[in-house]
């Protein structure tokens, strides 16, 4: 009992040791003497801490156009995803081709998508859902095929015995086996949502939105700061989004 | 992992539904053109024979520059795998590093790194070298995770085994927990692949005068030739897969004992 506690107790200690110490680092330069870099490049922690407290109005209204652009996205490519590996199971000889196209879109890069996109539809925040939709359904698609199709042993021919037939199968076995899955292809889809969100906003017309004003402040010599404070509140964003599902996933054990 | 339909099913279901996609985006094309007669049909989606025969026209520069970001990509993601592989080897001898490590690996991947091209750029100063450290960025963790829980689904009893035959550390490795570990690596090494070449194709847009991805964004803004847009994009597309079966294949040669493989 004694050296679990202990255990628990360094798996917090370390990792926040270690970030404390990184934080000194640069705050000391000794990361930039290392490397021979200038704060210009990369701004001390307390300046970049700073820019974030002065401008936090600002940086609050851009998260929140980019944040609304990327759970809606997330939700939706998750849920197309989550349709097309239901329909793989259901009709596997049809669909499982469905499947493999479906990760052939995966791999299309964001950068180019994006553009595109910004013709098809007329507002940035269209586009931008379309790109955060289209990159989130690959990695969910896969991961609810697993779900729905690695089942335990026997489960199946024992669903048979008691004559269920496929919808009963799926509600009562499969679907209730895919929860955990599920939950897996919403962690990955976090930071490539977040991603492709902030690389839509890149080519986008509308001026507002994390991923402008990085590029934006990244132009603009003396404003390199702010654009590292939208990073990390990029960063910020994603973790808090990430804990969220963790929480659902934690909730969610309890129960399957 | 599918045990309802054979190999052969499988091949007949994916060439029915890339058949049927072409058929869709022609009708589509169509459809667009001729039915709504949006004046901006042919850019939003031209019809894919024509895009076929452009790509016919401009093959040449089209795959020469595909070739450069593709190399561009695989050294970036030599080092990540590389550096991946050893992170997991050094979580794998120590509980502590694991436990510090770990926190870190999960939050790296919360920072949009293809976001931050242009800092990195800026970073660093050199284009080449930016390539290669967000390829890398992108490639370690997905190496570094799955091969970690490799490393951890080794049988107990054939290390206890291991350790009654009194074999050291580097032993333990070598004749163990490496060959146990060879499919997980390729996991990871088959998820990173595609994602060090959209690294590639991102930095290409950053100030790069040649690669797939300047390719895409000169066309798309019409200072090139703007008919090399849509087989450039298709292209750029294609490189994820064939790095994808690229490494699907390796798997096969060097891993031979996985049978089930997908």
């Amino acid at each position: 009992m004694n050296s679990k506690t202990k255990e628990k107790a360094l798996s917090v200690i370390m990792p926040v040791a270690f970030g404390l110490l990184l934080l000194l680092l640069l705050q000391t330069q000794v990361i930039h003497r290392i490397f021979s870099l200038k704060t210009m490049q990369l701004p001390l922690p307390s300046t970049i801490f700073e820019a974030l407290c002065t401008k936090a109005p600002k940086i609050i209204s851009d998260a929140g156009v980019t944040l609304s652009a990327v759970s809606a996205g997330l939700l939706l490519g998750s849920f197309i995803g989550f349709l097309v590996a239901s329909f793989a199971t259901m009709l596997p000889g049809v669909g499982y081709g469905s499947l493999t196209i479906m990760t052939a879109l995966n791999s299309i890069p964001v950068l180019a998508l994006a553009p595109l996109m910004n013709r098809w539809f007329s507002t940035s925040m269209g586009a931008k859902m379309a790109v955060v939709t289209v990159v989130c359904m690959g990695a969910m698609a896969a991961n609810a095929y697993r779900g729905l199709n690695n089942l335990k042993p026997f489960s199946l021919d024992l669903m048979k015995s008691y004559a269920a037939n496929r919808r009963q199968i799926f509600f009562k076995l499969r679907l209730p086996n895919c929860v955990p899955y599920l939950f897996t292809g919403l962690k990955i889809n976090v930071a490539t949502a977040m991603i492709g969100a902030i690389i839509s906003e890149f080519f986008a017309t509308e001026t507002s939105g994390i991923g402008y004003m990085i590029k934006n402040s990244l132009k603009v010599g003396n404003q390199k700061i702010l654009g590292w404070a939208y990073i990390i509140t990029a960063a910020i964003i994603s973790m808090l989004i990430y804990a969220l599902i963790l929480f659902l996933e934690r909730l969610a054990a309890r129960r399957y | 992992m599918n045990t309802y339909i054979s190999r052969n099913e499988r091949e007949v279901s994916i060439a029915v539904w890339v058949v049927g996609v072409m058929v869709l985006w022609e009708l589509a094309a169509f459809f667009l053109a001729n039915v709504i007669q949006d004046p901006m049909a042919e850019k939003k989606l031209p019809y894919l024979h024509e895009v076929v025969i452009l790509f016919g026209q401009h093959w040449q520069s089209i795959l020469k520059e595909a070739g450069i970001t593709f190399t561009r990509a695989a050294y970036g993601f030599f080092f990540g795998a590389v550096i991946g592989f050893l992170l997991s080897v050094l979580m794998s001898l120590s509980k502590l590093v694991e436990k510090t490590a770990m926190p870190y690996l999960i939050m790296s991947q919360m920072i949009p790194i293809l976001g931050l091209g242009p800092i990195i750029f800026s970073l660093v100063k050199d284009l080449n070298t930016a390539r290669t450290v967000i390829a890398a960025y992108m490639t370690f963790f997905p190496v570094s995770v799955n091969t970690l829980s490799g490393f951890k689904s080794v049988d107990e009893d054939k290390r206890t085994l291991m350790y009654s035959y009194a074999a050291k550390k580097p032993q333990l490795y070598a004749k163990l927990m490496f060959p146990f570990t060879l499919p997980y690596l390729f996991t990871g090494l088959k998820i990173a692949a595609p994602m060090a070449v959209t690294a590639s194709i991102l930095v290409d847009t950053l100030s790069a005068k040649d690669g797939i991805g300047y390719k895409i964004v000169y066309s798309l803004y019409g200072g090139g030739t703007t008919g090399e847009f849509w087989p450039a994009l298709i292209t750029g597309a294609m490189m994820g897969v064939v790095s994808y079966a690229i490494m699907a294949t390796a798997e096969r040669i060097l891993v031979p004992w996985r049978k089930d493989a997908e």
